[in-house]
């Protein structure tokens, strides 16, 4: 069972607005997954381990830098906000 | 010179010999598709964008076929690409109102290595919004409707790239499959599709929706021309990080005595059940394919993967965690949609409300939910406990059979409008397909025959599963079904 006060605080973690009408629609809507998805309580797996990726840190040598700035004009032209080069955001309180 | 040609019979091998004769041009060839194109999308709506640099690509592969040079296979091929994989200087938008605009800067890995086979990129295909859907009903810019009835729907999230290919408007195209996502609507089409082994394509500029999950994989008219799509766009890339060169598979292969499983949880063969609801027409065309493949010498095995009945479950809950983490990057700072607030809190609640769909917010605040403190053990460790039980669980079926085999999906393509208001039910139609992306397996749909309803016929898919990096077997045993049922 998830409350609208849940919806809001995922809302709020996960930044995305919720109209209230939306708010309420979507609450309808997890409880309904949740219910779907609450199956999973049954399965015996405590003695299971976590699935875990088969490759781990896969990394490459730190060598060979790309050429500095070679692809900074064609990322910066889809900046929505913009000025003097840098990307714009509000203040961070 | 042109002749007419009949684009429902042509294939990659045939266009390519035509191509290599000089008896049709690669921009004759594109021409026929382009004038289908014309005629079809008004109803279907498989394309979000039609390339205005097909013919200009087409002209190139001729100018080199005119030279004597030697081409590949794949060149002048006119294929359609999902709208979720980045080409250079084009629109990719995920089918989401997030990216509308945003324009790629930088070619995937997929689209390299067919730019090298110089193939001719018809145009951007229609999707569920962020790969998001069964049904390509929440793409941010209309659905695609199904070839074989406009009031039902073409699958999904690659419904787009399913329809183009059934409807002749392109020989091929790529998709991507997070839990169906090629399978379903290529079933629903009547067309193949094929998602590889987790690792055997590079994910690179494919939009990520569920790391783990996610793979790149063609659809086309024949298995052949699925495989030879495939060995084109798979390989070990260093970008990717999670791709694998696998150590070769010469596993022998030989129809007399194939051992094919039918889980019991899929496809009860007694027809007493079973988890999803099977179509009757479905279920007997499935039936019809198991008899013929037992006359012609397989060994079918009824099996049990008790795991099964919880793969739906922990498939998401772990998708969505996995796409809450993906699409935190849309924020509207350094591309895409943006919708300021008053402060940068604002800045982001505005941009991602704006710029997301339901199905999308839905499953980012369901990811959000599984993975937040109190509920992070009882609901993500533990799907991936029940994931890590699923894999063992084929792994000793592998040892008992070669391949598995169940319908695609429960029922034929439903009707537009019908499965949105529970999201639920949209759910359910990935219940045979989901299991292979939780699992990392390849698997194949092919279509295999049709279903009655209201008077029309709809495609059913009959699915192949073979063990991790076995996808010869999956060609092998399509190819023969293909060619011989």
């Amino acid at each position: 069972m998830i409350t609208k006060k849940e919806i809001k605080k995922l809302s709020e973690l996960a930044r995305v607005g919720l109209a209230d009408s939306e708010a309420e629609k979507l609450q309808k809507d997890l409880v309904n997954i949740l219910d779907f998805i609450s199956k999973l309580k049954e399965a015996q797996v405590s003695e299971i381990e976590e699935e875990m990726p088969e490759l781990r840190n896969v990394l490459r040598d730190d060598e060979s830098p790309h050429e500095s700035a070679e692809n900074t004009a064609i990322l910066m032209k889809q900046v929505p906000d913009q000025e003097k080069g840098y990307v714009k955001v509000k203040k961070i309180r | 010179m042109i002749m007419q040609i009949d684009l429902s019979g042509l294939t990659i091998k045939k266009a390519h010999e035509s191509l290599q004769n000089g008896e049709i041009s690669c921009c004759e060839l594109l021409s026929f598709y382009q004038a289908n194109i014309k005629k079809r999308e008004p109803d279907l709506h498989a394309f979000l964008e039609i390339f205005d640099d097909a013919y200009e690509q087409a002209e190139k592969v001729d100018e080199k076929i005119k030279n004597g040079q030697k081409v590949s296979m794949l060149a002048g091929i006119p294929l359609a690409i999902k709208d979720n994989m980045l080409i250079t200087g084009k629109k990719c938008s995920a089918g989401s109102k997030m990216l509308e605009n945003y324009t790629a800067v930088y070619d995937a890995a997929v689209i390299e290595k067919l730019k090298k086979e110089d193939l001719v990129f018809v145009g951007r295909t229609n999707m569920d919004e962020f790969a998001m859907g069964s049904s390509t009903e929440h793409s941010a810019f209309g659905l695609t409707k199904n070839p074989y009835d406009k009031e039902r729907v073409a699958g999904g999230s690659s419904g787009g790239s399913a329809a183009a290919v059934a409807g002749q408007e392109c020989l091929a195209s790529l998709g991507s499959d997070t839990g169906g996502s090629i399978r379903q609507p290529a079933a629903f089409c009547g067309v193949v599709g094929m998602k590889p082994t987790y690792g055997m394509v590079s994910r690179r500029g494919l939009m990520a929706m569920a790391s783990s999950l996610d793979q790149i994989g063609p659809f086309a008219k024949t298995v052949e021309d699925v495989e030879i799509i495939f060995n084109a766009i798979k390989g070990r890339d260093p970008a990717d990080s999670t791709t694998v060169e696998p150590s070769i598979q010469n596993s022998k292969f030989e129809i007399k005595n194939l051992r094919i499983g039918v889980p019991m949880e899929f496809f009860p063969l007694d027809a007493s059940g079973g988890m999803a609801g099977i179509d009757a027409d479905v279920y007997k065309n499935t039936q019809q394919a198991i008899d013929f493949l037992k006359n012609a010498g397989c060994e079918i095995k009824e099996i049990s993967i008790p795991s099964l009945e919880y793969s739906l479950a922990a498939y998401y809950i772990l998708m969505p965690a996995e796409v809450s983490s993906n699409l935190s990057r849309y924020d509207g700072i350094r591309y895409g949609f943006k919708k300021g607030g008053k402060d940068l809190f604002g800045d982001y609640i505005n941009t991602r409300e704006g710029g997301f769909g339901r199905e999308a917010s839905r499953r980012i605040l369901l990811g959000t939910y599984v993975l937040s403190a109190g509920y992070y053990d009882a609901y993500y460790t533990k799907a991936q406990k029940v994931r890590r039980l699923i894999r063992d669980d084929f792994k000793k079926v592998f040892n008992e059979v070669d391949i598995i085999l169940s319908p695609t999906t429960p029922t034929p393509a439903f009707k537009a409008g019908e499965r949105m208001a529970d999201p639920v039910e949209m759910y359910m139609a990935d219940i045979f397909t989901i299991p292979a992306n939780l699992t990392g397996l390849p698997a194949i749909s092919l279509p295999n025959g049709f279903c009655e309803k209201d008077g029309k016929r709809l495609p059913s898919g009959l699915q192949l599963m073979a063990p991790w990096f076995e996808e010869g077997r999956l060609f092998r045993l399509g190819k023969y079904f293909e060619n011989n049922f």
